[in-house]
């Protein structure tokens, strides 16, 4: 399964994976480190695609959608294991947002697909 | 023709291939239309097969849907074959999902109906959205169960891809979505007629209904 450490610097976004046109990506482990940031953190996991044309909306726009976020405190850690990312399901690309761009602080997702 | 494979509560003896293999025999009824003389109330035996997959995937809202049309007119996703001597055997399976699909065909033609007036699917009213669904675990992408028989100009099978509600607050912006990954292995088969079947090739052939025989 990839996986994939970024630092969270300022000016850039972080896409950890593109989308799998033909499977959801399942988030199966998220390791936040703050221990050199700057304070308490909040990092966003955000699902971005383009969805298809539907009857009701015949043509969509690029949609952002908030699956998960995570507080990390100052000089502090979080690990989120799969038991309880297993109903995470990311159904484009799979990217993180930091409240404040930070360079002391590194996310790690590991993913899987369905 | 579609066909739905149920579960098997037993297997017996020695297990059969799910799709169509080189020297099985096709029958095609009498009911097949004059507009489709390649086929109709002709008996075949398939000289090869050759199985092709593909995946179909939507991203669509919740509580809205998607018209996807097998056939190769415009707007289409082609597949339907081209020539008069082949034959689609097209399995179909759905990866896991909250989305359903149901059959038209012709396009606004339900298959799948009551006898009682007005029992037809309609995904826009609460008491017929799930009349004549299938859903991903009536038909595992692994594990195709739903058959659908296609030959060239049948007329377009349509399939609406209906997404259910209870992924979160239909709002505007709207952020429930599914993805539905229609999983398709379309098994060509070439066909060579045969003018004069014995009764135990007649006895032992497949025999390809056409959709009005399913809709009585």
């Amino acid at each position: 399964m990839p996986s994939l450490a970024q630092v969270m610097s300022p000016g850039l976004t972080h896409v950890f994976a593109v989308e799998k046109q033909n499977a959801k990506i399942i988030p199966t482990q998220i390791i936040v480190d703050n221990e050199a940031g700057g304070a308490q953190r909040v990092i966003t996991i955000q699902d971005v695609f383009n969805p298809s044309p539907s009857n009701g909306v015949p043509a969509p726009v690029l949609t952002t959608v908030p699956r998960l976020i995570i507080t990390v405190d100052n000089a502090g850690w979080e690990t989120i294991a799969a038991e309880a990312l297993k109903e995470l399901e990311i159904l484009g690309q799979l990217r993180a947002d930091i409240d404040v761009a930070d360079p002391g602080t590194f996310v790690t997702i590991s993913w899987g697909f369905n | 023709m579609i066909e739905y494979l149920p579960t098997p509560e037993a297997t017996v003896g020695a297990t059969l291939p799910k799709l169509l293999q080189k020297g099985f025999f096709v029958k095609f009824t009498d009911e097949w239309p004059d507009t489709l003389p390649h086929v109709k109330g002709k008996f075949f035996r398939i000289a090869r097969v050759n199985e092709v997959n593909q995946d179909l995937p939507y991203i669509l809202p919740s509580n809205d849907f998607r018209d996807v049309d097998f056939s190769n007119q415009a707007g289409g996703v082609s597949l339907y074959p081209e020539n008069t001597k082949t034959l689609y055997e097209v399995a179909l399976g759905f990866k896991p999902g909250n989305y359903q699909v149901q059959f038209y065909i012709p396009a606004g033609e339900f298959v799948s109906r009551l006898e009682q007036a007005g029992m037809v699917p309609d995904v826009t009213v609460l008491a017929r959205k799930y009349l004549g669904a299938f859903k991903p675990e009536d038909s595992p992408y692994e594990d195709k169960r739903i058959l659908l028989y296609f030959v060239k100009d049948l007329e377009p099978t349509i399939l609406r891809v209906f997404v259910d509600t209870g992924l979160g607050p239909v709002v505007v912006p709207n952020i429930a979505f599914e993805k539905c990954v229609l999983g398709v292995t379309v098994n060509k088969c070439y066909l060579e007629e045969m003018k004069a079947p014995t009764s135990e090739q007649l006895a032992r052939s497949k025999e390809i209904l056409y959709y009005t025989q399913l809709r009585w």
